[in-house]
């Protein structure tokens, strides 16, 4: 629509450099030159000179758009724009970061026995041999290591342990360790189970990340040695690639086929 | 008689914040109170008294806000903060000097002798 206030908003608009200010001074504007407009009207004027005498009253267009872009600087303006974004980011980022705390607290009170459940269930579709919860827990500086469950089956004459890891981490970006490359194990009779990392063939001791199980506080491995060693009574797993141990964690082949 | 304009343009800071002291107006409302209180003497351009209040706003003696007004339309409002009160108080003690000075001078008498 072209008439005297849209002319007269687009030439104080068009002064001032900021756009995103342009549509609360047109909307501003506009309202006065309405009220303006309407009084005049109250008066006896016609639409059309009270549109006229109402733009006529409000003065030099550029005059007032100069002034305004000068208040209006697109310098500050978008610093200030730039905070805001930055001020919803971070508090979508607090949300988000309550939200996994939550879900933390979440699995700390359900979380393992669903894991368990959910890592019997996998490994049952190629494992027999009954699931038992061995105590191994090791409290390292970033890291609470420890195992959930454990199986031993037997394939064509060879025994597998199957161990579900749990390991926990306070700091998300700490998620993910790739562990199931780099846990050694060794049994109570001399074995040596070597790591993925130590022998690139199909190692003695490996495993698999469990993505649909895990946070970003705690993260879930399924794992296996195999064969194990008929004789062996336990298993101590140990992670000690990056130099110092890492970790140890004993599990004992207690109520399995061997014992 | 209408006002010159230079005459003017000091004291309309002083004018919108005395104006905004009886309570929140929009623009148009504080144009028609002007007119109506001044008996038709300060006619200001209309469209300077928003680089005014914008200005006002970002020194923070105004804060804007939108409210519907009686007539059902939205409209930008202006509030006076505490900055603006105080601003108002200086100013006006600034323009009671002045204006002693000046009838002062007028009456014929420097205040310095009276």
């Amino acid at each position: 629509m072209d008439g005297p206030f849209t002319r007269y908003c687009a030439a104080v608009c068009a002064q001032v450099r900021f756009r995103p200010d342009r549509v609360s001074i047109q909307s501003e504007l506009w309202d006065h030159l309405e009220d303006h407009a309407a009084a005049l009207e109250a008066q006896g004027l016609s639409r059309e000179a009270a549109k006229e005498a109402a733009v006529a009253a409000m003065g030099d267009p550029e005059e007032v758009g100069r002034a305004l872009d000068a208040l209006h600087s697109p310098v500050a303006g978008w610093l200030l724009r730039m905070l805001t974004w930055c001020t919803k980011v971070c508090s979508i980022a607090a949300l988000i970061l309550l939200f996994l705390s939550c879900r933390r607290l979440f699995l700390h009170v359900t979380g393992p026995l669903r894991s368990v459940e959910v890592w019997t269930a996998a490994t049952s579709e190629w494992a027999d041999g009954r699931v038992y919860h061995p105590t191994a827990i090791y409290r390292g500086e970033d890291y609470t290591y420890s195992v959930e469950g454990a199986r031993l089956a037997e394939k064509e004459d060879s025994w597998t342990l199957y161990y579900l890891l749990r390991v926990e981490h306070k700091n998300p970006w700490l998620r993910r360790p790739t562990l199931q490359y780099l846990i050694r194990a060794e049994d109570d009779v001399g074995n040596l189970y070597p790591c993925f990392r130590e022998q690139t063939w199909a190692g003695s001791s490996t495993g698999n990340f469990m993505s649909d199980i895990s946070s970003p506080f705690v993260t879930y491995y399924d794992m296996w040695v195999s064969p194990v060693d008929p004789s062996a009574t336990e298993i101590t797993l140990i992670c000690d690639y990056y130099g110092p141990r890492e970790f140890t964690l004993t599990i004992p082949l207690e109520g399995g086929a061997l014992s | 008689m209408k006002a010159d304009k230079s005459l003017l343009s000091g004291s309309t800071t002083l004018l919108v914040l005395s104006l905004l002291s009886t309570g929140d107006k929009y623009g148009y409302e504080m144009i028609a109170e002007l007119d109506a209180r001044s008996d038709h003497t300060f006619t200001l351009k209309e469209g300077t008294l928003y680089p005014i209040l914008h200005g006002l706003e970002r020194e923070g003696a105004v804060k804007s806000y939108t409210k519907e007004a009686d007539s059902g339309r939205t409209r930008k409002y202006y509030r006076i903060t505490k900055k603006g009160l105080r601003a108002l108080e200086e100013q006006k003690k600034e323009w009671v000097d002045f204006s002693q000075k000046v009838n002062a001078i007028l009456a014929g008498c420097a205040p310095a002798l009276a």
